[in-house]
């Protein structure tokens, strides 16, 4: 390769004129500053997942008023329960406020009881444990008060004698009957 | 090519783009024989050195590693250039003949045409032995092949700028050693 070819060569390739290289004005410049701004777009994005997070976990523990995350995890089982479980007992709100209202009919759920047996009753702590004593233990105040006259325990056979006894008289109170 | 610079430092990016654009540029102009062209394609492969200086290692030169880069680069827009001419000249089917750009045609000589007429490879070896002054093995470390296939590519471009150019330039015939070296050399997969 001869000097006259180089020469040439050096003239041909350096005919262009070519302005001083600036590397303010550089393409990959640009592309540094893209590259920047897709970090701080990822920071910030990092940053507002950060934030809903402690967002989301505030607002859980104002709902279920605990921090603790087990608790959290109990209340969204049991509300998540609940609201699988309501649309098989729809009714629930007529029946669940009856039994709140009068626990009595819980305690007792074969026998309902009527005002009439509760508030005559002498002893309501005797009420529960048996439903009728009155009505199976008045035939026994009649022969004893009739033969003896000292029961003492249930004074209502001379109150309402007649009421109770009407179908079986005494003898010595009609004895003109038989005339 | 005895700069020292440190990867991923952009102070040193800026001073290796300062030094190196302008020898970068003239490279890729012989290549592509279109300085705007050229430009674009030397900060294309700024950018692209940009993006890989944090692994950029100094065992190389670091305008080595560029001109490589940059070669790639050429080669890339030498084939777009190429679909480019087809897609236009598909388009144009049936029509007159648009005239050529006079800046273009203004530009490129008949020198910087047949510059252009040589293979990637072949016209980037020319530039960088004639123009930069590179030894054969300077040219195999920066385009990562080896000093004979450099031989080999330097010997068939001589050859073909023989036959563009003439004999006046006094290029070396192709009895002597150019189409000798490249018959006997290995073929070098090239455009």
């Amino acid at each position: 390769m001869t000097e006259a070819f180089r020469r040439r060569l050096k003239e041909e390739l350096e005919g262009p004129k070519l302005s001083s290289p600036l590397p303010a004005q550089a393409r990959y410049r640009n592309l540094g500053g893209a590259v920047r701004s897709d970090s701080v777009g990822l920071i910030q994005l990092g940053a507002a997942f950060l934030v809903g997070v402690l967002v989301a976990v505030g607002l859980i523990s104002a709902g279920t008023h605990s921090a603790n995350p087990q608790v959290w995890r109990v209340q969204v089982a049991a509300a998540f329960r609940q609201l699988t479980t309501t649309p098989t007992a729809t009714p629930s709100p007529a029946e669940s406020a009856s039994p709140t209202a009068s626990p009595r009919g819980f305690e007792i759920p074969g026998i309902a009881p009527t005002p009439e047996e509760s508030m005559p009753g002498s002893n309501p702590a005797e009420g529960p444990e048996t439903p009728g004593p009155t009505n199976s233990e008045q035939p026994e105040p009649a022969p004893s008060a009739s033969s003896s006259g000292g029961g003492g325990e249930a004074p209502e056979p001379q109150s309402s004698p007649e009421s109770s006894w009407n179908p079986s008289p005494s003898p010595a109170s009609s004895p003109e009957a038989d005339h | 090519l005895s700069q020292t610079y440190e990867p991923g430092n952009q102070a040193d990016f800026d001073r290796l783009y300062r030094d190196s654009y302008p020898r970068l540029f003239r490279t890729v102009y012989g290549i592509l024989g279109d300085a705007a062209l050229a430009e674009d394609c030397v900060q294309d492969c700024f950018v692209r050195a940009f993006r890989a200086w944090d692994r950029w290692r100094p065992d190389a030169p670091a305008e080595a590693w560029l001109h490589r880069i940059a070669i790639n680069l050429a080669r890339t827009c030498r084939r777009k250039q190429r679909m480019a001419s087809v897609a236009e000249l598909v388009r144009r089917l049936g029509r007159p003949e648009a005239a050529p750009d006079p800046g273009s045609v203004a530009e490129r000589s008949d020198f910087i045409a047949a510059l252009r007429e040589l293979p990637t490879a072949q016209a980037a070896a020319i530039v960088l032995k004639n123009y930069h002054g590179y030894t054969n093995r300077e040219i195999a470390a920066s385009l990562g092949v080896s000093e004979r296939t450099i031989g080999s590519r330097l010997a068939k471009a001589r050859g073909s700028l023989q036959i563009r150019l003439g004999p006046e330039w006094g290029l070396p015939t192709s009895s002597a050693a150019g189409v000798d070296a490249f018959v006997n050399s290995e073929r070098v997969g090239d455009d």
